[in-house]
């Protein structure tokens, strides 16, 4: 489903990306953790096209995302994307955050998108909130609608990029609840994150990467009770005992 | 309703200030800065008072070694500025022989021609001399000298609007007419034009430049400054010179100054009966000498 | 000593309201143009194009470095030469490229100001570049925008009065042409000043209350 081949990204001197490779096969949930400035963002956006890169190929359903803006354009509405600060449409309340993407870029009528969005209102938790503003909602409610609005343009792949990092203790479990239902569903899930509870309960795969690089890749039950890689267990080490 | 909405969001802001004001009334050093200002202030009025003897405006002119004169330039050849941007003309050298004769130097102030009296009422200036002719609004709002020139208005027209021999022929629906805003050529044209649009610039070199790009049809403004004007630009206008009104030149004094008005009346007089007026006339009227001493398009 | 007397504003009543309606005519007029002007300058200024942006930036420095007076006086008298172009048009011209190269930073900051997580999320789920400036972009930049823009008008409301010196017979001209008559200094252009204040604090008592409905849905 999604191809990354010798991805290779620098500002500068910086060097980001340090030839990575990774493949995300249809249905598998993959959760990339690791320190900050690892480039697991980066590399999250590189899929969509939200970073460019200086060499490498993006492959999405096949599409080499780099290779033209049409390509690019195709291959945003088969991803979703959810970011760390929810970036709602302030300006817009919540039913219609969700339809927008089905009435400006499907060309779909407003009332098949509302049916589409009012389905997914409800499948998130929040069929009440239609006509609220996103200033209005608490931190994890914006950010279910967010996975709303993302799912609304039914894509293949759903990109979660540090999905609870900002949110209070308390709303963490109430989003996870959401992603944790989309992987029963059988969605194709890339999450860059720190919620080890979840890369537990649900992934197929645990990415560990440092440094631009991707050090380690394994499946939850081996990665956490058996890190291979030194700076992996250092990682570990620290996250888990606090 | 709005003005309880502003007290509310604006109250609380107006009362903190004032508290803070409040504090920093109390404190010792101010209240002693205060009372310092407070005498100085004090001291100054009873020395005003003191000084209000009546002292003649000729007197002050005397004791302050100078007069200044306020004048408009752009008018040809009473006021212009040379290639230097030095003040030269026929009233400069008027000016300055005034200047002479009351043992005082002589500082030039300009402004627009309409500035000019509004200038003399604020005591900006003491008097002016620019080109300025006697009329009676004017006399109820300032004093003239006697008349030390005698003119008139003229028409300079754009070659494109042939064969005007009288004011009549410019008088015409559609037609626009450029004056210098606040001279007798103004009122003249206001008065006298019933079917052509008169407009009015700063200054007559905007009036010129309104005639030059077309957008005019005539300038009205006195007789030397049409001849001159013309002289630039014959390629674009052509003049009537025959003045159809007569005016006499003055200079203005602020009112309630008669020492001063009579004083200059005695240097007028003198003046025109001199050998310098004679020569003086010559050379910005008749043999223009300062011809290219001026910038003008040609 | 010099006695008031206000009865000639009574006299002139009639001319000072003909050059209120004509500076209000020109204000207005200039502020739409000018306003068409701010927001195809910001385009340009923060467009991906070299030559857009170089020509949004000459276009604001220009402006922005030289006094309006003499943008008036070089499109009246200057670029008079050239085209035929009449006071009224050259005073629309000249407050409308004036305030256009305002309002154009005005418009660009307040684009700017959009968190890009906005533009972030409107790409992600496939919109294009323009669909993203004009439906997410600008809606939300528009509320920013518009204390300042309005701040911008009653700017231009005042410096309107420049025109009066290519004879276009706004507020500022009627008054110095009562003034050359009259000689009441004083009381004319206290009434005029009176006139003008009316006009821009009428105006943003009015942007105030806009502003007031905006925010309801922040």
């Amino acid at each position: 489903m999604i191809e990354l081949k010798n991805i290779y990204k620098n500002y500068g001197s910086l060097e980001v990306l340090k030839n990575v490779s990774m493949k995300v096969g249809q249905g598998e949930v993959v959760v990339v953790i690791g320190p900050s400035g690892s480039g697991k963002s980066t590399l999250l956006r590189t899929i969509n096209g939200l970073e460019t890169i200086q060499s490498g190929e993006v492959y999405v359903d096949g599409i080499a995302v780099q290779a033209s803006e049409a390509n690019l354009h195709k291959a945003r509405q088969l991803t979703g994307m959810v970011f760390q600060q929810f970036n709602l449409f302030n300006h817009k309340n919540v039913l219609d955050n969700v339809t927008m993407g089905p009435i400006h870029v499907q060309k779909k009528s407003r009332k098949e998108a509302e049916e589409i969005a009012k389905n997914l209102l409800t499948k998130v938790g929040l069929p009440e909130k239609a006509s609220v503003y996103p200033s209005k909602l608490s931190g994890g409610q914006q950010q279910r609608v967010a996975i709303a609005r993302a799912l609304a343009m039914h894509p293949q792949v759903m990109l979660f990029d540090e999905p609870t990092s900002a949110l209070d203790p308390e709303m963490i479990a109430e989003v996870l609840e959401v992603m944790k239902g989309l992987a029963r569903d059988g969605m194709t899930m890339i999450v860059v994150t720190h919620e080890m509870g979840f890369a537990r309960e649900v992934a197929d795969r645990v990415v560990f990467m440092d440094g631009g690089v991707i050090l380690e890749e394994a499946t939850p039950h081996e990665f956490f009770t058996n890190p291979q890689n030194e700076r992996a267990q250092l990682f570990l080490s620290k996250i888990l005992n606090h | 309703m709005m003005v309880l909405k502003l007290w509310n969001n604006y109250a609380g802001n107006i009362l903190l200030h004032l508290k803070t004001l409040g504090g920093l009334l109390m404190k010792n050093w101010v209240k002693k800065v205060a009372g310092v200002m407070a005498l100085c202030i004090f001291a100054t009025a009873m020395a005003g008072c003191a000084g209000t003897k009546k002292e003649t405006a000729v007197d002050a002119l005397k004791k302050k070694g100078k007069i200044v004169v306020g004048t408009a330039t752009g008018y040809y050849p009473f006021e212009m500025a040379d290639k230097n941007g030095k003040l030269v003309g026929y009233d400069i050298d008027v000016a300055k022989a005034l200047g002479k004769e009351l043992g005082v130097e002589v500082e030039f102030q300009n402004y627009a021609f309409s500035g000019l009296i509004p200038a003399l009422q604020a005591k900006k200036v003491d008097v002016v001399i620019a080109g300025m002719t006697i009329t009676d609004k004017r006399k109820e709002v300032v004093d003239f000298s006697d008349s030390y020139f005698t003119s008139g208005q003229a028409m300079l027209v754009n070659k494109n609007y042939p064969n005007v021999k009288k004011w009549e022929d410019l008088d015409k629906p559609g037609n626009v007419i450029a004056v210098s805003m606040g001279t007798t050529a103004d009122q003249t044209a206001t008065k006298m034009f019933k079917n052509a649009e008169v407009k009015k610039f700063e200054g007559s070199a905007l009036a010129g430049l309104e005639l030059l790009n077309g957008n005019a049809v005539a300038v009205i403004h006195e007789v030397p400054w049409v001849a001159i004007y013309n002289k630039m630009h014959d390629d674009k206008t052509y003049a009537v010179l025959e003045p159809f009104t007569t005016e006499e030149l003055g200079i203005a004094v602020p009112k309630g100054n008669p020492e001063l008005v009579a004083e200059i009346n005695k240097f007028v007089k003198k003046y025109k009966a001199s050998e310098d007026y004679k020569k003086t006339h010559d050379y910005w009227f008749v043999d223009m000498k300062w011809w290219d001493m001026v910038p003008a398009k040609k | 000593m010099y006695q008031l007397d206000f009865s000639v504003l009574n006299e002139y009543l009639p001319a000072i309201m003909d050059g209120l309606v004509m500076t209000i005519k020109i204000s207005i007029m200039s502020i739409i143009l000018g306003s068409i002007m701010g927001v195809a300058g910001a385009l340009c200024r923060i467009s991906k194009s070299f030559v857009l942006r170089s020509i949004g930036n000459v276009y604001v420095e220009w402006i922005r470095n030289t006094p309006l007076l003499i943008q008036i006086l070089f499109i009246y008298f200057g670029l008079g030469v050239f085209f035929n172009l009449t006071p009224m048009t050259s005073s629309v011209l000249a407050l409308s490229f004036f305030s256009g190269a305002y309002i154009t930073e005005i418009i660009r900051a307040g684009i700017q100001s959009i968190h890009r997580g906005q533009r972030e999320a409107a790409l992600s789920i496939g919109m294009t570049d323009w669909q993203v400036m004009r439906l997410i972009i600008l809606p939300q930049a528009i509320k920013r925008i518009l204390p300042p823009l309005a701040g911008q008008f009653i700017t231009l409301i005042k410096d309107s009065s420049l025109v009066s010196v290519i004879a276009v017979t706004d507020l500022t001209y009627v008054a110095k042409n009562i003034v050359t008559i009259t000689f009441r200094a004083f009381e004319v252009w206290l009434a005029i000043a009176a006139f003008y204040f009316i006009l821009s604090f009428g105006l943003s008592l009015a942007v105030r209350k806009l502003e007031e409905r905006l925010a309801e849905s922040d």
